[in-house]
C-alpha cells in the first residue's frame, strides 16, 4: 500500500467561544467535508499534528476525532490513520425531519422582519445550496 | 551534595576574597602603627566585633536568602535528603569565613614570624584557630536564628562572652567550650532544617540544648526586671534607698566623705584611741588599695589575655618581650630589631642559645612599669645598665603574691595571700636592694572577702579601713579599722557590722531567686574554666550559702509556677507529649527563665484544630 | 500503582483567624493536563506548599504521588517537578552551569528532551542567569523541569509576565515535547485563553474550597445565563436557586446560575419575571460568574 499524503484541514478555532474547542473542531471538519475540501478517502492529520497546528491540547483533538468517528464522518484504518468515510445516511428519517424543521424555523425567524419578497428569499436559498453542492457529492438524495 | 557546595560557594566566592583583601589591608595598616601582634584592647575588640559579628550577619543573610518562599522550594524540593543540603550550605559558609578570616591573620602572623625578629609563639597560631572557632559560633547562631522557628535565638550571642571573657586555666578549657558550643549549634541547625520551617522544635534534646543557654541569657533580662517593678516605682515615689540612705547599711558609708568614714565606723568602738583616730582621719591623706587576686598568665595562653607587652629601656632603646615558647624575656633593639640578649630567672644572658632549662621562668610573669617582672612567688627588678636581675621582694615560703604592685602617691602597696604590704615609694622604685616593707598587715579576714581598703596616713603610721559586703560571711557586711604602727605593730581599733540592708532580701537576692539552678550552673561552668577567679564560687561554696527562709519559699513558688506555666502553654498549643514533658521539667528545674524561653520557643498564635 | 498523583482529604489550613484552605478534598487522576483556576487568596499557593511539605496542615491530609506530604522521601521529590512564575534559579551561575548543576541531581535526566525544549527558546549557555530575560529564564526552567522526566509537573502561572512569543514557545514546548512516560501536568493560570487550549480537566478553587473538578465543557454546561424583566425588582437571592451573579442592563436583569435545568426559565416567571430569555455562556464568563459569587460586587438589582 502506498503511503497517502495527509490532507490539509483548514479550520480555525476560537477561544472565548460558547462552543467548546473540540466541538469547534468537529464542526469545522464537518464543514470542510461538506464544502468538498476534504474528499472521501482523504487522510486527516494525526492527532498530534492537528494539535500542533491549532496550538491546543492533543487530547482535545483526540476527543474531536472520536466524536467524528462516532458520527461516522471519518473512519480509522488500522495503522494508517483516520480517513474521511463514504457519505451515507447517518441520521434516521425522523431525525433528519426534525433537524430540517428546526433549521427552517430558525431561518424564517431570522429573515421574517427583513423586507425581501418571498421569491427573493427562495432564490437566495437555491443559490446557496448550489454553491454548497459544487465539488462534493450531495449528502442526501431526494426521497 | 558536592554540587550544592560548589554552587553555594561560587555565590559568595568573590565576596570572601574581597573581605580577605580588605582585612589584610587593614592589618597591614595597623602593623605600621604598632607591633601587630601586641594585643591592644581596641584592636582586639574591633577584630572580634567585625569578624565575628560579620560572620553572624553572613549566616543570617545566607539563610535568609534561601528562606524566601520560592527560593526555599527551589532549595529543598529536590531528590536530596535535607541534612545533605544543609551540610553543603554550612560547608560553603564555613569555607567563605575561613578564607576571609584565617588567611589575613595567618599571613600577618607567619609574615612577622618569618621576616621579622618579633616574638611569635605557637600560641599566636593557636589563636587563629580559636578566632576561627569564634567566628563559626557567630555564623551558626546566625543560621540558626533564621532556620529555627523560635524567637530569641539571637540572644545566644551573649554566649560569646563565655568564650571571650574568662581566662581559661588550661588549653582544654580554652577550646572545649567553643567546641561544645559549635557541636550543639550544629546539632540544632540540623534539627531545625526541615521542609516546613514554621514547625517549632519538638525534639526533647534540641529543646533542652536551646532552652538552657537561652535561660542563662534570659536571667540577665529578668534581673533587669527589678527596675520595672521595684526601682523605678520607688524612684517615682521618691522613696528609693539610693536617695534615702538606709542607716546602718553597707552603702550608708558612701554618704560620708572618705575622711569622715572612719568616724562613722568607729562610732561605737570602745577603743580608747578611737576618737583620736577618727579626728586624725579627717586631716589625713587617703588612698584606695585592694587585695584582689589577679589571674596570672598561663603558658600558651591566647594573646588577647596578655598583660603588658614588654619592658622598654629608654637609654639603650631596647624592647624586652616575653616568649611563651622559650619562657624567657627576649630583647631587641628598638630600631635595628637585632637581638640584644635574653633575661632568664637567674639573670641576663648574651643570646638565646645560651639559655638552659634552669634559666627559664616557671610561670608567665606580669611585666610592670619599665623594670619589674612579677611572678606569684617573686618580684624581680631589672637593672638594664648593669644587665642584672635583682630580686625586689620575695614573700615567705607558702605565701604567694596576689597581684602587681599598686603605685600610689606616697607608697607602693603589694598584696600577698597573707598580708598587705606597704613600701616606701622612693625606696621601691629607685633602689636596687631587696625592698623591705615599712608595714605588713595580716589580712583580718580572707582576702576574697575584702572588697576594698582605704588607707589614712597617721602621725605614727597608717590606719587601714577594710570593708566588704561579705566581710564576715555571706551577705554579712562590715567595715574594720586596723592601725598599722611605724614600729611594726598591728592593732584592730574597731569593727562595725552593718545589720541593715539597703534593699529588701528578695530584691537583693533576686538574681539567685530567679533561677537558682542557672546560678549554680553558671558558677560551676566559670569555675571550671577559671578556678582561680574568686568571683565565681565552686559548688560546695554555693551550697554553704544561707538565705533568709522566706527566700526559699519564693524560689519554690516560682519553680512551681514556671512548671505549671510551661505545661499549660504547651497544652494550649497542642504541643506533642514528649516536648510538653520536657518543658514542664525545664520549668520546674530552671524556673522563670525557662518559662520565658518556653514562650519564645513556641508559637504565639494559637492555631486550634477543628473538633 | 499509584492512582492519584495528588490526593487531599479534608485538608484545612488556618493562619490564626484566617482560613486558607477549608476541608479541601481533591483527587487528581494521573495523566493529562489539569488546570487550576482561582482568584488571589483562593488557597492555591497554600495547597502547593502543603503538598510539597513546606507547610503543615491544621487538619486533614495531603499526599503527593501516593506519599504523605509531611514525609516525602528524596526519591518522590525527584519525581515531582515544580515551576512557578518567579522561575527561581541561581542568579550567579551561567545557564550552562545551572543545567549541569540540576542534571547532577536527577538520575533519569533526559538530555534529548532538554535539547528539544531549549530549542524553542533563545538562551545563551554562557550567559549568567541574572542577565536572562524572564522569558528566557522560563524556557530554561521548563527545559530542565521536563528533562527531569517527572511523573508530576506542577506549573503555577508559569507564563505570567512573558511576552507573546515567549508564551507561545512555552505552551508549545509544554504540550508537544515527546516525553517517555505519562507526565501529569497541573497548570495554574488566570488566562482563559491558555486554559481553553491546554486543559483536559478544570479545577476551580475559591476561598480555600473546591468548587469544580470536571472537564471544561462539563463545567460550562453547569452554568446558564438568563435574562428576565422583573417589573418589581429582582427577588432576594434566596428565591433564586443556584444564584451566582446578577447585573441590571437596560432595565433587564441578567442572571447567572449554576446547576439549573431548562425549566429554570419557568421558575423565573413564577417569581415575577414578565419575559424570560436565555443566552449562551463561554468558559471565561462561566468561571468568572463562579468566582464572583462570593465577592461583594455592587448589587445592581432594583
Amino acid at each position: 500500500m502506498h503511503m497517502s499524503k495527509t490532507s490539509t484541514v483548514n479550520i480555525q478555532i476560537v477561544t472565548g467561544d460558547t462552543r467548546p474547542i473540540f466541538k469547534q473542531i468537529v464542526d469545522g471538519v464537518r464543514m470542510e467535508i461538506a464544502h468538498g475540501n476534504l474528499a472521501t478517502g482523504a487522510k486527516l492529520p494525526s492527532v498530534r499534528g492537528l494539535a500542533m497546528q491549532l496550538m491546543i491540547n492533543a487530547n482535545t483533538v483526540a476527543k474531536a476525532y472520536a466524536d467524528l468517528t462516532a458520527q461516522g464522518l471519518v473512519e480509522a484504518r488500522q495503522g494508517l490513520g483516520l480517513f474521511v468515510s463514504e457519505p451515507r445516511q447517518l441520521l434516521s428519517d425522523d431525525e433528519q425531519e426534525k433537524r430540517l424543521k428546526t433549521a427552517v424555523e430558525a431561518f424564517v425567524n431570522d429573515v421574517a422582519y427583513l423586507e425581501f419578497s418571498e421569491a427573493e428569499i427562495l432564490a437566495r436559498i437555491a443559490n446557496a445550496l448550489t454553491k454548497l453542492g459544487n465539488g462534493s457529492a450531495k449528502p442526501h438524495e431526494e426521497n | 551534595m558536592l554540587e550544592l557546595f560548589k554552587s553555594e560557594f561560587l555565590r559568595y566566592r568573590k565576596w570572601s576574597f574581597v573581605a580577605m583583601g580588605v582585612f589584610l589591608a587593614a592589618f597591614a595598616f595597623v602593623a605600621r602603627i604598632k607591633p601587630f601582634l601586641q594585643p591592644e584592647a581596641t584592636q582586639m575588640a574591633l577584630s572580634f566585633l567585625i569578624m565575628v559579628g560579620g560572620s553572624l550577619i553572613f549566616g543570617l543573610m545566607q539563610m535568609f536568602l534561601h528562606k524566601r518562599p520560592n527560593h526555599w522550594t527551589y532549595l529543598v524540593h529536590r531528590p536530596v535528603p535535607p541534612h545533605q543540603i544543609l551540610l553543603a550550605l554550612l560547608a560553603a559558609g564555613g569555607a567563605v569565613i575561613t578564607i576571609a578570616v584565617v588567611i589575613p591573620w595567618f599571613v600577618m602572623t607567619a609574615g612577622i614570624d618569618l621576616f621579622t625578629n618579633d616574638i611569635v609563639d605557637i600560641r599566636h597560631y593557636v589563636f587563629i584557630l580559636f578566632f576561627l572557632l569564634s567566628c563559626l559560633v557567630g555564623y551558626l547562631i546566625g543560621t540558626l536564628a533564621v532556620l529555627n522557628a523560635s524567637k530569641g535565638i539571637l540572644l545566644l550571642v551573649v554566649l560569646m562572652l563565655l568564650l571571650l571573657s574568662p581566662d581559661p586555666v588550661t588549653n582544654f578549657w580554652q577550646f572545649f567550650p567553643a567546641t561544645a558550643i559549635i557541636a550543639s549549634l550544629l546539632y540544632l541547625n540540623f534539627v531545625s532544617f526541615k521542609p516546613d520551617l514554621s514547625k517549632h522544635t519538638s525534639n526533647p534534646l534540641a529543646i533542652a540544648l536551646l532552652a538552657v543557654p537561652m535561660s542563662g541569657v534570659l536571667v540577665y533580662g529578668l534581673i533587669l526586671s527589678t527596675g520595672i517593678f521595684y526601682h523605678i516605682p520607688l524612684f517615682v515615689m521618691g522613696v528609693h534607698p539610693d536617695n534615702n540612705p538606709v542607716e546602718d547599711s553597707f552603702g550608708y558609708m558612701w554618704n560620708f566623705e572618705e575622711k569622715e568614714r572612719p568616724g562613722y565606723v568607729l562610732a561605737n568602738s570602745q577603743h580608747p584611741k578611737a576618737a583620736l583616730f577618727a579626728k586624725q582621719a579627717e586631716l589625713a591623706d587617703v588612698e584606695w588599695i585592694n587585695t584582689y587576686a589577679w589571674i596570672f598568665g598561663r603558658q600558651g595562653q591566647l594573646p588577647m589575655k596578655d598583660g603588658q607587652y614588654a619592658l622598654k629601656h629608654k637609654e639603650s632603646n631596647t624592647i624586652w618581650q616575653f616568649s611563651h615558647d622559650h619562657m624567657l624575656l627576649e630583647g631587641r633593639h628598638g630600631i635595628s630589631k637585632k637581638p640584644v640578649g635574653v633575661i632568664g630567672k637567674n639573670g641576663f644572658l648574651a643570646a638565646l642559645v645560651d639559655a638552659t632549662d634552669a634559666d627559664r621562668f616557671d610561670a608567665i610573669p606580669f611585666l610592670v612599669g619599665d623594670k619589674f617582672i612579677q611572678t606569684k612567688k617573686t618580684l624581680y627588678q631589672v637593672n638594664f645598665d648593669e644587665r642584672l636581675l635583682d630580686i625586689k621582694f620575695q614573700p615567705a615560703e607558702g605565701t604567694t603574691i596576689l597581684g602587681p604592685p599598686q603605685f600610689r602617691e606616697n607608697f607602693v602597696a603589694l598584696a600577698t595571700s597573707k598580708n598587705t604590704l606597704i613600701f616606701d615609694k622612693h625606696e621601691f622604685l629607685d633602689e636596687y636592694e631587696v625592698a623591705v616593707p615599712e608595714y605588713s598587715v595580716p589580712h583580718p579576714v580572707a582576702p576574697e572577702n575584702i572588697l576594698n581598703i582605704l588607707t589614712y596616713r597617721m602621725v605614727d603610721g597608717y590606719i587601714l579601713m577594710y570593708m566588704g559586703r561579705h566581710y564576715l560571711g555571706f551577705h554579712e557586711s562590715a567595715a574594720e579599722i586596723i592601725h598599722a604602727k611605724l614600729d611594726g605593730g598591728v592593732e584592730s581599733i574597731g569593727i562595725r557590722k552593718f545589720s541593715a540592708k539597703k534593699h529588701p532580701a528578695w530584691v537583693m537576692h533576686w538574681e539567685d531567686i530567679v533561677s537558682p539552678v542557672m546560678r549554680v550552673l553558671n558558677n560551676m561552668v566559670h569555675h571550671a574554666i577559671e578556678p582561680t577567679e574568686t568571683g565565681h564560687k565552686s559548688f560546695s561554696e554555693l551550697m554553704a550559702q544561707r538565705y533568709p527562709s522566706h527566700i526559699y519559699w519564693i524560689v519554690g513558688i516560682f519553680q512551681m509556677v514556671s512548671a505549671a506555666g510551661c505545661y499549660f502553654l504547651c497544652r494550649r498549643h497542642s504541643v506533642e507529649k514528649q516536648a510538653t514533658i520536657t518543658w514542664t521539667i525545664l520549668g520546674a528545674v530552671i524556673s522563670l527563665p525557662a518559662f520565658v524561653a518556653c514562650m519564645l520557643m513556641n508559637p504565639w498564635r494559637v492555631e486550634k484544630t477543628t473538633a | 500503582m499509584v492512582q492519584h498523583c495528588i490526593e487531599t482529604n479534608g485538608l484545612t489550613k488556618r493562619f490564626g483567624k484566617k482560613t486558607a484552605l477549608k476541608d479541601f478534598t481533591l483527587a487528581v487522576e494521573r495523566g493529562g493536563i489539569h488546570a487550576i483556576v482561582g482568584s488571589n487568596g483562593a488557597g492555591k499557593s497554600t495547597l502547593f506548599r502543603i503538598l510539597l511539605g513546606m507547610a503543615t496542615p491544621t487538619s486533614g491530609s495531603a499526599k503527593l504521588l501516593g506519599e504523605d506530604s509531611q514525609n516525602l522521601s528524596a526519591q518522590t521529590r525527584g519525581r515531582a517537578g515544580y515551576v512557578n512564575e518567579e522561575h527561581t534559579l541561581p542568579l550567579w551561575m551561567k545557564a550552562r552551569e545551572v543545567t549541569s548543576f540540576q542534571k547532577s541531581f536527577y538520575p533519569l535526566w533526559n538530555q534529548e528532551i532538554y535539547n528539544s525544549v531549549i530549542g524553542y527558546f533563545d538562551v545563551d549557555p554562557e550567559q549568567k542567569v541574572a542577565g536572562l530575560s524572564r522569558g528566557e529564564r522560563a524556557g530554561l526552567n521548563l527545559s530542565m523541569a521536563l528533562a527531569q522526566a517527572p511523573d508530576l509537573l506542577v506549573l503555577d502561572e508559569p507564563t505570567l509576565g512573558l511576552d507573546v512569543v515567549a508564551k507561545q514557545s512555552f505552551l508549545e514546548a509544554l504540550m508537544f515535547t515527546e516525553t517517555d512516560g505519562n507526565t501529569t501536568i497541573i497548570y495554574c493560570s488566570h488566562q482563559m485563553e491558555e486554559i481553553e487550549r491546554v486543559a483536559d480537566e478544570l479545577i476551580i478553587m475559591e476561598k480555600g474550597t473546591l468548587q469544580n473538578n470536571s472537564s471544561p465543557e462539563a463545567f460550562v454546561e453547569r452554568i446558564s445565563y438568563w435574562i428576565g424583566d422583573f417589573v418589581n425588582g429582582l427577588p432576594v437571592s434566596d428565591k433564586i436557586p443556584g444564584y451566582l451573579s446578577a447585573k441590571k442592563i437596560d432595565g433587564q436583569h441578567h442572571i447567572m446560575v449554576a446547576d439549573q435545568g431548562a425549566d429554570f426559565g419557568q421558575h423565573l416567571k413564577n417569581i415575577g419575571a414578565e419575559t424570560v430569555s436565555q443566552s449562551s455562556v463561554n468558559l471565561e464568563r462561566a468561571i468568572n460568574a463562579f468566582l464572583t459569587k462570593n465577592h461583594n460586587s455592587p448589587d445592581s438589582r432594583v
